[in-house]
């Protein structure tokens, strides 16, 4: 806390507005108080995370024919839930799986998929969202 | 002494493959001695599977994607280094082989094709 403290520069003023005698900042999202000599801990202000996200989702037959692939892929029986929240992972799927994965959709759809974008893959979503993305840019 | 009856084009291109045959036994025994990392393992598995994709006959490009991936699912439970780094070191010199054989059969494809490429069973 003291090296915090020693380390920090002092602020006059922010916004035209007087701070509190020994107020310290070391960085713009750390703040040290220190009222007649007695220092407090440091209040660290964290930025609020994003309450809307917006998503590029995948047509819904795409996000089917991925599915499919995948059942297929994974020896699945029809049965089985797969929706495009579904993780690879948790159908049972191992690195060599995904690959595979990755191929049959890439032969399906007639695309070509770069490495580092097959290893950010992992989920029903993500493929699909892949696939569109390619196949508009494509066209 | 027996390659004096062939023509010279035939010497060179003989002792051209045994150059590369050496050449790739040679990085083959060099790349052994470092341990793949898992994300080299894969690439190579990706590269093979992409590199049989390029076989014109249907057959021999089923035999060589199952070949491959029964292949790596066999090795995938090696825990020591050395057979991992050996394992890899053949995987790349089975992927020159492929890539090298799929341009040789584009040489000599076939206009027929096998009637379990057609989208629907004709019958």
């Amino acid at each position: 806390m003291a090296s915090l403290l020693q380390c920090s520069m002092p602020l006059v003023s922010l916004s035209n507005r007087a701070l509190v005698p020994g107020t310290r900042i070391s960085n713009p999202s750390s703040v040290s108080l220190s009222i007649k000599g007695r220092s407090f801990p440091s209040v660290t202000l964290q930025p609020r995370g994003r309450r809307f996200q917006l998503r590029c989702a995948a047509k819904p037959e795409t996000v089917k024919k991925v599915c499919d692939i995948v059942k297929k892929q994974l020896a699945l029986p029809d049965e089985s839930a797969v929706t495009g929240e579904s993780k690879f992972a948790a159908l049972g799927a191992d690195s060599l799986d995904t690959v595979e994965i990755v191929m049959g959709l890439e032969e399906e759809f007639g695309i070509t998929v770069e490495e580092e974008s097959a290893q950010s893959i992992t989920t029903v979503q993500d493929a699909a969202d892949m696939i569109d993305k390619l196949l508009e840019t494509k066209a | 002494m027996i390659f004096l009856d062939l023509p010279s084009i035939h010497i060179s291109s003989l002792t051209l493959y045994s150059v590369l045959y050496l050449e790739g036994a040679m990085s083959a025994a060099a790349s052994s001695s470092a341990t793949p990392s898992a994300a080299q393992v894969l690439s190579l598995f990706r590269s093979l599977l992409r590199a049989a994709r390029e076989f014109p006959d249907y057959n021999i490009r089923e035999y060589t994607k199952r070949r491959t991936i029964d292949s790596f699912r066999h090795n995938a439970t090696l825990s020591d280094p050395s057979q991992i780094s050996t394992a890899f070191a053949h995987g790349k010199s089975q992927l020159a082989v492929v890539k090298r054989q799929a341009v040789v059969y584009s040489l000599y494809d076939s206009p027929l094709r096998s009637v379990m490429e057609l989208q629907q069973v004709p019958f």
